[in-house]
């Protein structure tokens, strides 16, 4: 099942929201009640990883429970190593040890939807326990609906136990017009921004851009990187306001991920603007006590290396969370390289002005996007060679043709709007402007479009990682 | 609470910013405005434990527990 189709959308949402406040009364039927729904939504996706989203969450509840946190962490991070990494080690394993002829074979068991979503959401309980920053679950079946909640397995947001499963206790058993309302706005407007902008450029990204035959010159590679740029955040901040949204339905609060990211006028900004669930995840668990680990080892006057080493390996390790590829641990290097160079700058006390830091930024976070997007070496060295001039303008019927590709006014658009500082739902629930019918048949209007523009078959692209 | 704020005032802008002239008003937003980064949070965080015996901690460095020294003042006040 996937958030984004019309099965999810006409069949199992309203039918799960009619008989979620139709037969259930109490807190507790309605957590047990979005565990057996979200076992449904997992299942619809495929029977096969079923078993490995109870056994996790099965082992992480019965070792936070023994005080087991170690092992607990241990478990979870030997599956996603097991799923997600173990055929890229050893394919550079193989690559290394090929001249002595040995080989080792690949695994071929697939990723569980969501599987680094939800095992983040496991380590960041076990250690909450463990650092009595919040009690244990008080039965496996809570534990299990928070592990499994259908409106974040897929792709976050990565939210904390206290947080997500805290509000399980107090489940209103009628939802607020104020949820509705702001749940129905959060579901379109994360629709509009997947169907009518994200898959629209998509759609033309997946095509001859894909290959690096497909496209050449400068103004060809910067505008494959721009629209990159905007498809990623408009998928995937879709999603989070879909996400959002149908949780809002179910009376849950879910953490926001984004606040118009390319707004940002620093890197660190952009960290705190971009992914923010994940970023957040990464300070807490990661980040500070690496940074504390330093400053206690190294102290004081190597704290400029501290941090230059915690954000070095804090944004590697959050690129390799996304993807086994070197691409991925590439791009998280870079990010960290401009929080390093971010930070070198803060201390010469010379502040950029905003129409100076701004451009600069976005820039990075272009450049960036096209270590993301490249699927492979020779994929990336061309298109930096292109971006960089190296392989001349563009011809002019290609670029003839790209501004007569229905993804152009889509991206236009698309940037107008992320640009606008109104590409974000959070901003338009605000109650103190009233509940506006015109705004309500909008935004109704714009659901309507969607579901008819929408294509079948697809994804959305952090369900990948 | 003035001489607890002054002595975190002080901290950061000599030792974190590195401008010992620079004043740091008690309900300034510190974090916010990104005057102090994530990073100069621990450093902040480890001056206060050594110097008040008060542990913040990681989850609770960031703007939602405290923005401005008035803030952070009260929060080490109320653990002491």
């Amino acid at each position: 099942m996937n958030l984004i189709s019309h099965e999810f959308l006409l069949l199992f949402l309203p039918f799960t929201f009619a008989a979620y406040y139709w037969f259930t009364k109490t807190p507790r039927q309605k957590t047990f009640f979005l565990l057996v729904v979200s076992y449904l939504f997992y299942s619809l996706a495929g029977l096969k990883f079923v078993p490995v989203l109870f056994g996790l969450s099965l082992a992480t509840y019965a070792l936070a429970k023994w005080n087991k946190f170690g092992w607990g962490v241990l478990i979870n991070l030997a599956a996603l190593i097991l799923f997600k990494y173990w055929n890229f080690g050893v394919e550079n394993l193989n690559l290394i040890f090929s001249a002595f002829g040995a080989k080792m074979n690949l695994l071929n068991f697939g990723l569980p939807l969501g599987l680094s979503f939800f095992i983040f959401k496991h380590i960041g309980y076990l250690l909450d326990v463990q650092q009595k920053r919040c009690a244990p679950a008080a039965d496996f079946w809570t534990f299990a609906a928070f592990s499994a909640y259908f409106p974040q397995i897929s792709a976050g947001p990565i939210s904390g136990y206290k947080d997500t499963a805290g509000q399980f206790d107090a489940l209103p058993n009628k939802l607020s017009g104020e949820r509705l309302y702001a749940g129905l706005i959060f579901l379109s407007m994360g629709m509009a921004k997947k169907s009518l902008i994200a898959n629209s450029i998509g759609l033309l990204l997946a095509g001859k851009f894909n290959s690096i035959e497909g496209f050449s010159g400068f103004f060809p590679a910067w505008y494959l990187v721009i629209a990159y740029t905007a498809q990623l955040y408009f998928d995937f901040s879709g999603y989070t306001d879909m996400a959002l949204g149908v949780s809002m339905l179910f009376g849950v609060s879910l953490p926001p991920n984004f606040n118009n990211p390319y707004l940002a006028t620093d890197p660190a900004g952009f960290w705190n603007r971009w992914h923010i669930s994940l970023s957040t995840w990464f300070r807490n668990y990661l980040f500070n006590p690496l940074s504390r680990g330093f400053l206690k080892s190294w102290g004081s006057p190597k704290r400029e290396q501290a941090q230059y080493a915690a954000n070095l390996i804090t944004m590697s390790l959050i690129g390799l969370w996304h993807g086994a590829g070197w691409g991925y641990i590439l791009w998280g290097a870079y990010h960290g390289l401009l929080l390093n160079f971010h930070a070198w700058w803060k201390r010469l006390n010379r502040p950029l002005p905003v129409y100076i830091g701004r451009p600069i930024l976005l820039f990075s976070v272009v450049l960036g996007w096209a270590l993301f997007m490249s699927p492979n070496f020779a994929y990336l060295n061309h298109l930096f060679l292109q971006l960089f001039g190296f392989g001349g303008l563009g011809s002019l019927d290609a670029l003839k043709a790209l501004s007569l590709e229905s993804a152009t006014p889509a991206l236009i658009f698309g940037l107008a709007l992320a640009f606008s500082g109104f590409s974000e739902a959070a901003a338009l629930t605000d109650e103190s402007n009233g509940r506006r019918v015109w705004q309500m048949a909008l935004w109704g209007a714009l659901a309507i479009l969607s579901l008819l523009f929408l294509q079948k078959n697809i994804q959305f692209l952090y369900v990948q990682f | 609470m003035n001489e607890l704020i002054e002595k975190l005032a002080s901290y950061i802008s000599k030792d974190i910013l590195k401008q010992p002239s620079r004043v740091i008003q008690p309900d300034e937003a510190i974090i916010s405005s990104g005057l102090i980064d994530s990073f100069s949070l621990v450093d902040l965080g480890l001056f206060i434990e050594d110097n008040f015996g008060v542990r913040i901690d990681d989850t609770e460095l960031n703007k939602e527990t405290f923005d401005t020294l008035e803030q952070l003042a009260s929060l080490i006040q109320s653990r002491q």
